[in-house]
């Protein structure tokens, strides 16, 4: 069966399931439908009947009450309209009783509806007789008449008829409740049951539709999905190269053929595999004329084979294409493949070659074939590359070549032929021996060349200019060096006529002829200005020798104001400037010396006044000295007499300490002596107060018996007076003990005092001691430095011998440098007039005598001399009278002015101040 | 001196025995504390004795100095210095305890030195000056004897332990 079928059965048999589900339902509905409709049409308006019915029949009942009452009757219209009321609710209900009577009814309710009727009957002949008998009343004019039927009326109404309504109502109300029971509550139950009834059924159906569709679904799905699965499994096979797989179904559904299409693909993928494999096979072992046949297969199949032949071709067509020979042989060395380079040298086509099945060595009849050299058979032999050259011999041409062997593997690895790739080397060869016999040519030339253009760099112009001869290969190289030569001569002339000017311009230099110049216009480019130059290097030289020359000239004649003006470069300039500067340098110099003279003339002067006052003053100096002199031998000897009072006084002063020291050892043994006396009186305390006790006991005794001499009556009188005689001679003996008492103290006491006397006594002895010792040192210590004292009075004779010695002297001294101030002076002069034959630039020439005398002041304050030191520079300083004057009222402080330690030649004048501070 | 011990001894030879001539009246013992002289009458004393060493008994007057054992009896010794509130000083060799017998009761009294026994007659001994305004220290006062031209202070013995204090000593020292 088809999957097509298999389906519609399966949905078929769900539809079927699904309508018998839905006839169900609407046979349940309309069920319910049914019972609806009798509710509402038959069971509801019957019920309303009734209802209606109970209510006009109280209406009824009412009315009839009424017409009871003899009030109405009253109001005719009242009574009338009760009538009306009772007959409007006749025609109300009438209607209402033939319906309810045509209604179809259940057993009990008919019988219930029976007794209704029975009612009926009565109530309306009750109520025809009431309103009978109420006409009547109304009719009635005798009012006797009418209260005797009213009475009757009521008691009718309100005793016989009384209960007639009441029970009609009642059985009217059981009927509505039977019915209300009936149709409210039993036929509701009744729905309710079937519909449950019906819902079940519903729901049973609809489950087991569901059930089968389930299955059906399943059973369906399954066979299909299976089958899926399976083609899904071999493509992915397929998809992953694997065509082994065959498809296995059974059902014979679609799937059949989806069996068979798979079959056929994986049969033509896998012819094509083979034939691919096979075209593979023999490319790779160097086969490369084989092709595939793309005739066995059709549409993409017939283009892929295509595909893989044009490939082919497109690679063996680059091999062909390679302009040197390209061969494969197989392992007997038989030609498989040529390229068309190859061909051509064996003078037929490739393919020719290789269907003859010729073998290699049979073409190019090289030096290497069936030997051990062959390239082809070393690559074969070791599996890897070889290399090697020889001459080769195809028909005939003959090669040099160069060749490559390269192994041909099959597709397992196998070494099953080789290729062979030729260079052709035989152009290379020959232009190489060209080139070399070209090189050895140029190298002599250059060599030459070389040569000569040393020779030119080291100043030796006579240059080898010859050329080697050339063969057919060297001529166009031996034409450039014939070209390298010529200009090699042009350039060495040159150099010669330069040189020759350079060298006569030079001579000319040397001779001192500066006037001499070379012809620039012989010489052409950067030779003529080099001859230029010279010409115009001699023409500034000669510009500021000639000024030099001038100026020179100018200053041997004294005059040293002109200076070089001209406009000088470089050296030349320095040259100027330098000259310049030594001019001014001489100005300045000289100025300076003139300043100098000037200085020198006024300054000998002063040397020349200073001199003569110096003199002067050191014959007072020697005068002042003599005085000292005699002055200090005066000295000498008080101070000889001096010397021997110290020593008397010395022996003195020794006596005087060695009697203190005696005096004190003396008073030690006094000490002694006196402590003795002192601890002898305490002895004596001590037994003065053993006596003073024992004359107070006496005393004691004799107050006891003195006492107990009165107790005994006049018996004890005798008694009491011995007591009475002791006691007098206790208490006078106590007296004299305290009169020894008194004087032992008082001994005591004298004895301190004497201690303390002694004591002090003693010390002053000790002082007395050291200080004649002192006198004594200090003695002689006078003595001794009245010895000193006296060798220096003759240290400072022998001083004022020497220093009278060294007065003369610069007594002297001053008068020889008063001479020779003078020498000075007028040499000064003598220079000055010197001097003034140069003719000196204006500025430095005058100088004032204010000048000279601010330098001279200057000059002397930069040497460490200042005013302070009491000697200052003073232009009109005349020789000072001052110093005898001096010398005349104070010999010595005029002879210790002479001794400062002043050199004479710094002293130029005294400052008339500081005569004041002597 | 020797004048009247010699006449004092003649006059003894004509003495009557039956004459019972009271030698213990007129006669002091005078001793000294703090410069001045005082006497007691000399049927008091019973002896002289130099300071011994006195045990100290508690809860006693601060005068009351404590007890002394005299020839195994017992008797308590008052400081005199401090009866008459004067101020304390350190004993020396000179102290002396004048054991008196008062009413039966034998006391001794520290003084700073005795002096001699006089006899001093009763025209000679005038009445204490009153100063009952005062302290009433002199209600222990009997008497002043004037010897020559000294005035000596004459004390009533009984009255110095008159006081209830003083007699509680007075009791401590009484024979049992």
């Amino acid at each position: 069966m088809k999957i097509l079928g298999k389906l519609l059965v399966g949905f078929l048999a769900v539809a079927t399931l699904c309508a018998v589900v839905g006839l169900s339902g609407v046979s349940n509905l309309r069920d319910l439908r049914g019972s609806l409709v009798t509710i509402t049409d038959e069971t509801i308006p019957s019920l309303h009947r009734l209802e209606s019915l109970e209510k006009e029949l109280l209406v009824v009942k009412v009315a009839l009450r009424n017409l009871a009452n003899p009030f109405v009757y009253e109001d005719e219209e009242l009574a009338e309209s009760q009538f009306a009321n009772i007959e409007r609710a006749r025609e109300v209900y009438r209607p209402l009783l033939q319906e309810l009577d045509s209604k179809a009814m259940v057993p009990e309710e008919a019988a219930l509806w029976e007794g209704v009727n029975d009612r009926l009957a009565i109530t309306v002949s009750y109520t025809d007789r009431v309103i009978k008998s109420a006409r009547a009343i109304l009719g009635a004019d005798d009012p006797e008449t009418r209260a005797a039927m009213l009475r009757e009326q009521y008691a009718f109404v309100f005793g016989e008829g009384r209960l007639v309504l009441d029970e009609f109502i009642a059985s009217v109300d059981e009927l509505l409740e039977y019915d209300q029971d009936l149709y409210g509550r039993r036929m509701a139950a009744d729905s309710v049951a079937a519909t449950s009834t019906a819902t079940l059924a519903l729901l049973g159906l609809t489950v087991a539709a569901f059930v089968v569709a389930v299955a059906l679904g399943v059973v369906l799905g399954r066979s299909i999905s299976g089958s899926l699965r399976k083609v899904v499994l071999t493509l992915d096979r397929m998809a992953a190269g694997d065509l082994s797989q065959k498809l296995e179904i059974r059902s014979r559904d679609e799937f059949m053929q989806v069996r068979e299409s798979v079959g056929t693909v994986q049969e033509t993928v896998e012819a094509i595999i083979a034939e691919t494999g096979r075209i593979a096979d023999h490319i790779v072992s160097g086969r490369l004329t084989e092709r595939a046949d793309p005739t066995r297969f059709k549409g993409k199949y017939n283009e892929l084979v295509c595909g893989v032949n044009e490939t082919v071709e497109a690679m063996v067509g680059f091999i062909e294409a390679i302009p040197m020979p390209v061969m494969a042989i197989d392992k007997d060395f038989r030609v498989i493949f040529m390229n068309k380079a190859g061909a051509a040298l064996g003078g037929a086509t490739g393919e020719q070659l290789v269907s003859a099945r010729r073998q290699c060595s049979e073409l190019f009849r090289t030096g290497d074939c069936k030997t051990e050299d062959c390239a082809c058979a070393k690559a074969m032999q070791i599996n890897g590359q070889a290399q090697s050259q020889t001459e080769a011999r195809p028909g005939a041409h003959r090669l040099d070549i160069d060749y490559i062997g390269v192994p041909i593997h099959d597709r397992q690895g196998a070494v099953v032929g080789a290729l062979e790739i030729v260079i052709d080397q035989t152009a290379v060869k020959a232009a190489q021996r060209t080139m070399e016999k070209v090189s050895a040519y140029q190298g002599a030339e250059i060599e030459r060349v070389t040569r000569n253009l040393g020779k030119i760099a080291a100043g030796d112009l006579g240059c080898d200019f010859e050329l080697a001869e050339a063969d057919e290969d060297t001529a166009q190289v031996r034409e450039r060096f014939a070209t390298i030569r010529d200009a090699l001569r042009a350039s060495v002339d040159a150099i010669h006529s330069l040189v020759t000017d350079a060298d006569t311009l030079a001579q000319a230099a040397v001779d001192g002829r500066l006037q001499t110049r070379a012809d620039a216009a012989r010489h052409r480019g950067d030779y003529r200005k080099i001859i230029e130059g010279v010409n115009r290097t001699l023409d500034l030289v000669i510009a500021p020798v000639n000024e030099t020359i001038e100026i020179l000239k100018r200053m041997a004649e004294g005059d040293l104001t002109s200076e070089m003006t001209g406009d000088f470069n470089g050296d030349f300039d320095v040259l100027k400037s330098a000259i310049n500067e030594t001019l001014a340098s001489i100005n300045e110099l000289l100025g300076q010396v003139t300043l100098a003279v000037e200085q020198v003339a006024a300054g000998s002067q002063q040397v020349s006044q200073a001199s003569q006052a110096l003199s002067q003053g050191a014959t007072e100096q020697a005068s002042s000295l003599e005085e000292i002199t005699s002055s200090i031998t005066e000295i000498a000897a008080q101070t000889k007499r001096n010397t021997d009072s110290a020593v008397e006084m010395n022996g003195l002063a020794m006596s005087a300490r060695d009697g203190a020291e005696r005096g004190n050892s003396q008073m030690s043994e006094l000490v002694s002596a006196m402590s003795d006396i002192n601890s002898s009186a305490e002895e004596i305390r001590k037994i003065v107060k053993a006596i003073d006790d024992i004359s107070f006991q006496i005393n004691l005794l004799a107050l006891n018996a003195n006492v107990e001499a009165a107790r005994a009556g006049k018996y004890g009188k005798g008694f009491a007076v011995v007591a009475e005689e002791v006691r007098n001679l206790a208490v006078r003996s106590a007296g004299s003990v305290q009169e020894t008492t008194k004087m032992v103290d008082d001994a005591i006491a004298n004895i301190a005092r004497g201690n303390g006397l002694v004591d002090v006594t003693a010390k002053q002895l000790q002082e007395i001691v050291g200080g004649s010792a002192k006198v004594a040192g200090l003695s002689e210590e006078v003595s001794t430095a009245g010895k000193e004292q006296s060798q220096g009075l003759d240290q400072i004779s022998t001083g004022l011998t020497q220093i009278d010695q060294v007065t003369q002297a610069n007594t002297a001294s001053a008068e020889e440098s008063a001479s020779a101030a003078e020498e000075l002076s007028s040499q000064a002069q003598q220079l000055k007039a010197m001097l003034s034959r140069f003719k000196l630039r204006a500025r430095e020439a005058r100088l004032t005598d204010e000048d000279v005398m601010r330098m001279l002041q200057s000059e002397m304050g930069r040497r460490g001399l200042s005013s302070r030191s009491g000697i200052t520079l003073r232009r009109d300083a005349a020789p000072a009278p001052a110093p005898t004057q001096a010398v005349a009222k104070k010999p010595a402080i005029a002879a210790r002015a002479a001794r400062a330690p002043i050199n004479p030649a710094d002293v130029i004048a005294l400052d008339d101040d500081d005569f004041g501070k002597f | 001196m020797t004048e009247a011990v010699r006449r004092d001894a003649r006059d003894d030879l004509f003495i009557d025995d039956a004459e019972d001539e009271d030698t213990q009246a007129n006669k002091y013992m005078f001793f000294r504390i703090a410069g001045e002289s005082y006497g007691i009458g000399i049927r008091h004393i019973l002896e002289i004795i130099e300071l011994q060493r006195i045990s100290q008994v508690p809860d006693m007057p601060a005068y009351v100095k404590g007890v002394i054992n005299l020839r195994g009896k017992v008797i308590p010794v008052v400081d005199l210095r401090l009866r008459f509130g004067l101020p304390e000083r350190a004993y020396d060799d000179r102290t002396c305890i004048v054991v008196a017998d008062i009413s039966g009761a034998t006391i001794g009294f520290i003084v700073d030195t005795v002096e001699e026994v006089i006899e001093i007659p009763e025209a000679q001994v005038e009445e204490a000056p009153r100063f009952r305004s005062q302290s009433g220290k002199d209600r222990y006062i009997s008497g002043m004897g004037k010897v020559g031209e000294d005035v000596k202070i004459l004390l009533d013995v009984e009255a110095l332990v008159r006081d209830d204090d003083a007699r509680a000593i007075a009791e401590a020292g009484r024979e049992p």
